[in-house]
């Protein structure tokens, strides 16, 4: 899948749980989903659950640590679509 | 060292389901999903629980740099109705909860007999923004009243790790604090 695919899909994921609009509408690679978007961290599993349910995949527990940015949510999308 | 953590559990209710299938596996290890079943009232275990884990994460990244909080990485025991444990490593946390109607509230420190002091504010419908910045002024208000600091030279920044830090005159103290807001409700705690 394009990144650009990847990059819509995620944006229209967090945009429920956002809470910094300016942040989200200047959504880049290196947005932070805590720092920037504002993200509360009782929402972090449904970010998740809602990423895996939007491309068909299963993300663990260990990579969901290491999911705090748009970046690393790409690559580990990527990562994930290709092991399919 | 100090964390915390505070749940609307109004606006828990909208926002999380987590009743949602693998939210709890995602969350809980299998004895705290043994505690959810087995408990009378399972909204509030979910967040005393979740609360539970966050507010000692939040205590762990002030002695050590940890990666993004994996709720897996922390298990909670409960001691009774407001005392838990969490292990996280070979760390050890203890925790009080207190557990009220519209909120859920955890405070976590290294020590069984901890001294700090918590306060809970609640905010009328402010915007996230808003509300973290009148949490921080209060903050700053209860230790320029109770340890002498003149408020004009006291600011809270967050370390490269994001831990939030009191700077007097622009150096760092040794103060401790935490930090949580979710929806109406926000809490700060500073270590004694």
């Amino acid at each position: 899948m394009e990144k650009e695919k990847v990059i819509a899909k995620l944006k229209s994921i967090v945009e429920l749980y956002v809470q910094d609009q300016e942040a989200f509408n200047n959504l880049s690679e290196d947005t932070d989903f805590i720092n920037d978007l504002k993200i509360n961290s009782a929402n972090l599993v449904d970010v998740i659950l809602d990423v895996e349910d939007e491309f068909d995949i299963r993300i663990e527990n260990d990579d969901m640590e290491k999911m705090t940015s748009v970046k690393a949510a790409i690559n580990i999308i990527d990562e994930k679509l290709k092991a399919k | 060292m100090i964390g915390n953590d505070i749940v609307d559990l109004a606006r828990a209710k909208i926002d999380s389901d987590w009743l949602r299938p693998r939210w709890v596996n995602k969350a809980f290890t299998q004895k705290e999903q043994d505690f959810v079943k087995r408990s009378e009232d399972k909204d509030q275990m979910v967040w005393r629980l979740w609360s539970m884990k966050e507010s000692a994460y939040k205590c762990s990244v002030q002695r050590k740099s940890f990666g993004r909080f994996n709720p897996l990485n922390f298990e909670c025991s409960l001691i009774n109705s407001n005392e838990g444990i969490i292990h996280s490593d070979n760390l050890k946390f203890y925790s009080t909860t207190y557990s009220a109607k519209s909120s859920i509230y955890s405070t976590t420190t290294f020590t069984r007999k901890p001294s700090f002091f918590s306060r809970i504010i609640g905010s009328d419908d402010s915007s996230a923004f808003q509300t973290s910045k009148k949490l921080k002024e209060e903050l700053l208000i209860y230790i320029s009243q109770n340890m002498g600091y003149d408020i004009c030279k006291l600011e809270i920044k967050k370390s490269l790790q994001k831990v939030p830090q009191v700077f007097f005159d622009g150096r760092k103290t040794d103060m401790t604090i935490s930090l949580t807001h979710h929806g109406r409700f926000s809490a700060y705690a500073i270590s004694e």
